[in-house]
C-alpha cells in the first residue's frame, strides 16, 4: 500500500465532489433566478445570505463529526438552551431573571453549552455511548433546560438592549454580524481542516478509525474536542438567534439537526465518514437556503419545506454516489489502460 | 469464553434487573405521592402504555438487527390524523384504523427502501422521514388545533373504551405481545435479526437476505407506529400533528432500559415490554407527582443515558 498515493487520491476525489456542488450552487442560483425574478434583488439575497449564517456556524463542527463518523443530534436543543440561558442570565430581577451584565450572561450561557457538548463527548468516548443515543439524551437534556428557564414560553421582558446587538448589528447595507461571525468561523475552521495536524487526524478516524489509533492518534481526546466545539457553536448560535429574535425562546433550533445533515450530505460529506469538506457544508447550506427561500417568495407554507429537503437530501445521496461512482470507472478504466 | 453456568447466571440477571427497575420506580413514586399505588387505576396504565408499546416491540427486533427507526415518532402523529381525518368523513373507526396502518406500512416500505436499497445510513435515513412525514402531518392538519371536531362517536373507542370491563387497548396489548414474541423466538425473521445485527457479512454470506428482512422489519414498525398513533390519538381524543415529538425517545428508552444493544446482535422483546412498563410509570409517576412537563424532557434524557450506562456496567459485571 502506498500511502502517498492514497492520500492523493482522496484529496482529487474530494476536491471534484465539492466542485460538482459548487457547479449545483450556481445552476440553483441560475434556475432560481429565472424562475422567481423576486429571487436576485439585493433585498432577497441579503435575506438569503444573512439568514444562512447561523445554519453554517452550527454545521461547521458537526461536518467535521461526521466526518470521523459521529454524530451530533443534539445542536438543537443546545441552540434553544443557549438563547434561553444567557436571556435570562441578563434579565433584570424584578422581571425573573438573573439580573447578571450581558458579558458575564453571554460566557456563562457558552459555558453551559460547552458542557453539554463536554458531556456528549464524555458519553460518546468515555462510556462508550453510541452518538446518536448519548446526543439523542442530551438533546432532550438541552431542551428541557431551555423550556425550564423560559417556563415554556420565552425570556423577554427586561432583557438588555445590548443582548440585540449581536444579531442584529448591521454593517453597511448588506452584511450583518452574524455574518462575518460566520465568516470568521468558516475560516478559522477551513484552516483546521486543511493546514494542522488536528484535521488531518479527523480524516485519518473517519477513513479507519483503529488504524488510526495505531498510528498514535489519540482518538478519544480529537472527538472530545470536536463534541465540545460543536456544544459551544451551538450555544453561540442560540445567542445570534435569541438577539435576532430580541427573546429567549424556548422551542428556536428545532429541527437544526435535520437542516445541518442536509446541508452536510449536501455539501459531500459521506455518511460512513472519512470523506467531507467545511466548504462543502457552506455550499450545503446555501443550496438548501437558496431553495427555501424560492419556496417563500412563492408563498408555500413553511410545511412544504422538509419534505422538499427530504426529496434533495436522498437526491443529493443519489447524485453524489452517481458522480463518485463514475469518477470510480473512470478512474479504472486509466488504470486498466 | 462463558461456562454454562456463567451464561445461565448472566441471563437471570440480565432478564431480572428491569423488573427491578420498574419496582423502583413504584416504590419511589408511592413515596413521593402515595396516592400513586392507588390512583392511576391499571386501566389508565394500559391505556398509557398501549402505544408505547406497540411501536418499541417491532423497534426492539428492528435494533437487534442494528438498525433504528427514528421516525416512529412522525408516523404516530402522521397516522393518528389521518384516523381522525377518515373519522371526520364519517368512516368507521375500525376502518380508520386499517387505513392508517396500510399508509403506516407504506412509509416503513419507504423507510426500508432508503435504509436497504439505498444504502441510507438508517440515522438519517429515518431522521429525514422524521421530518417529512411531520411536514405532512402538519400540511392535512393546517391551522386546527386541536383537530378533533364531529367525528364519530366511536373514535374514542380503541383509546378509552372498554370491552367486559377490560380497556380494548388491552387486546392491542396482548396481539402484539403474542405476535412479536412468536417473531423473535420461532420465526426465521427473528432469528436473523439477531445474526444480521452480530455480524451482517457474515450473515450475508452464510446466505440470509439481509437487506430484503431488515427492509420488512422497517415495513412492520411502520405499520405497528402507524397502530400505536391510532390507539394514542384516539385515547386523547386529539389528533396533532406535533403530538409524535419525543416519541422516539421514549420508544428507544424503553428499547435500550431492557438492555438491547444498540450495536444490535442483542436483545429481548420480553423485555423491551419492561421497558415500555418502565417509561410509562415514569410518565405518569412523573405527572402525578406535580413535575411540570418542561422537566420530564431532562428527565427522560438523563435517564435514557442512565440507562445505557446501567447495562453496560451490568454487561460488565455479569461477564467478568
Amino acid at each position: 500500500m502506498d500511502g502517498n498515493k492514497k492520500k492523493g487520491l482522496q484529496l482529487s476525489e474530494q476536491g471534484r465532489l465539492t466542485l460538482w456542488m459548487f457547479g449545483l450552487l450556481i445552476i440553483v442560483l441560475i434556475v432560481l433566478a429565472i424562475v422567481q425574478p423576486a429571487f436576485l434583488t439585493q433585498g432577497n439575497l441579503r435575506n438569503v445570505v444573512n439568514q444562512n449564517a447561523v445554519l453554517v456556524i452550527v454545521s461547521m463542527s458537526v461536518t467535521m463529526l461526521m466526518i470521523t463518523g459521529n454524530f451530533d443530534l443534539s445542536i438543537g436543543g443546545i441552540i434553544g438552551m443557549g438563547g434561553v440561558l444567557c436571556a435570562w442570565f441578563c434579565q433584570s430581577v424584578p422581571q425573573g431573571g438573573a439580573g447578571l451584565p450581558y458579558g458575564v450572561a453571554f460566557v456563562l450561557s457558552l459555558l453551559a453549552c460547552t458542557g453539554i457538548g463536554w458531556l456528549n463527548g464524555f458519553l460518546t468516548m468515555r462510556l462508550g455511548v453510541a452518538s446518536v443515543i448519548a446526543t439523542l439524551g442530551t438533546m432532550s437534556i438541552a431542551r428541557g433546560i431551555a423550556y425550564i428557564g423560559a417556563s415554556g414560553s420565552m425570556v423577554e421582558l427586561g432583557v438588555p438592549d445590548v443582548f440585540k446587538v449581536v444579531g442584529r448589528q448591521e454593517f453597511g447595507s448588506f452584511l450583518t454580524l452574524p455574518f462575518v461571525i460566520m465568516v470568521i468561523i468558516v475560516i478559522a475552521f477551513f484552516f483546521v481542516e486543511t493546514k494542522t495536524v488536528f484535521g488531518q487526524k479527523i480524516y485519518l478516524i473517519g477513513a479507519n478509525i483503529k488504524a488510526a489509533q495505531l498510528s498514535g492518534v489519540k482518538v478519544r481526546k480529537q472527538i472530545n474536542t470536536l463534541f465540545i466545539l460543536s456544544g459551544l457553536l451551538s450555544g453561540l448560535a442560540g445567542i445570534i438567534l435569541a438577539s435576532k429574535l430580541g427573546a429567549g425562546d424556548c422551542k428556536v433550533g428545532l429541527e437544526y439537526e435535520f437542516n445541518a445533515v442536509v446541508a452536510i450530505i449536501l455539501g459531500g460529506t459521506s455518511i460512513a465518514g472519512g470523506r467531507g469538506t467545511v466548504i462543502g457544508t457552506v455550499i450545503g447550506v446555501f443550496i438548501i437556503g437558496m431553495i427555501s427561500n424560492t419556496l417563500n417568495l412563492f408563498g408555500a407554507s413553511t410545511e412544504w419545506q422538509p419534505i422538499v429537503k427530504g426529496l434533495v437530501i436522498v437526491g443529493a445521496i443519489l447524485f453524489q454516489r452517481f458522480a463518485m461512482g463514475f469518477g470510480d470507472r473512470h478512474k479504472l478504466r486509466l488504470e486498466a489502460a | 469464553m462463558h461456562s454454562i453456568q456463567g451464561q445461565s447466571w448472566r441471563s437471570v440477571v440480565k432478564n431480572v434487573y428491569v423488573f427491578g427497575i420498574l419496582a423502583i420506580f413504584f416504590i419511589v413514586f408511592t413515596a413521593i405521592n402515595p396516592k400513586f399505588i392507588a390512583g392511576p387505576s391499571l386501566s389508565f396504565i394500559i391505556q398509557t402504555v398501549a402505544p408505547l408499546l406497540v411501536v418499541s416491540l417491532p423497534a426492539t427486533l428492528l435494533m437487534i438487527s442494528g438498525n433504528i427507526d427514528l421516525s416512529v415518532g412522525s408516523i404516530l402523529a402522521f397516522s393518528g390524523v389521518i384516523m381522525a381525518t377518515l373519522s371526520k368523513g364519517g368512516m368507521a373507526a375500525w376502518e380508520a384504523v386499517l387505513i392508517a396502518a396500510v399508509l403506516g406500512l407504506g412509509v416503513g416500505w419507504i423507510n426500508g427502501l432508503l435504509v436497504s436499497h439505498l444504502k441510507i445510513t438508517s440515522v438519517i435515513a429515518t431522521l429525514v422521514m422524521n421530518y417529512v412525514l411531520l411536514g405532512v402531518a402538519k400540511i392535512l392538519t393546517g391551522d386546527t388545533i386541536p383537530y378533533v371536531k364531529g367525528v364519530q362517536s366511536d373514535f374514542n373507542v380503541i383509546g378509552r373504551g372498554k370491552v367486559g370491563g377490560l380497556p380494548v387497548a388491552t387486546f392491542f396489548i396482548l396481539a402484539a405481545i403474542i405476535i412479536f414474541i412468536v417473531l423473535q423466538k420461532k420465526s426465521v425473521l427473528g432469528k436473523y435479526s439477531f445474526a444480521i445485527g452480530g455480524n451482517r457479512d457474515a450473515s450475508i454470506l452464510s446466505g440470509i437476505n439481509a437487506g430484503r428482512l431488515v427492509w420488512l422489519l422497517y415495513v412492520i414498525t411502520g405499520a405497528a407506529a402507524a397502530v400505536g398513533g391510532c390507539l394514542s390519538a384516539s385515547k386523547m381524543g386529539v389528533a396533532d400533528a406535533t403530538s409524535g415529538a419525543g416519541f422516539e425517545l421514549d420508544v428507544i428508552i424503553a428499547i435500550l432500559i431492557g438492555g438491547t444493544s444498540f450495536a444490535g446482535g442483542e436483545g429481548s422483546v420480553i423485555r423491551s415490554i419492561v421497558g415500555a412498563f418502565i417509561v410509562s410509570v415514569l410518565t405518569i409517576g412523573l405527572n402525578m407527582a406535580g413535575v411540570e412537563s418542561f422537566y420530564q424532557y431532562v428527565v427522560k434524557g438523563a435517564v435514557l443515558i442512565a440507562a445505557v450506562y446501567l447495562d453496560k456496567i451490568i454487561k460488565e459485571k455479569v461477564s467478568t
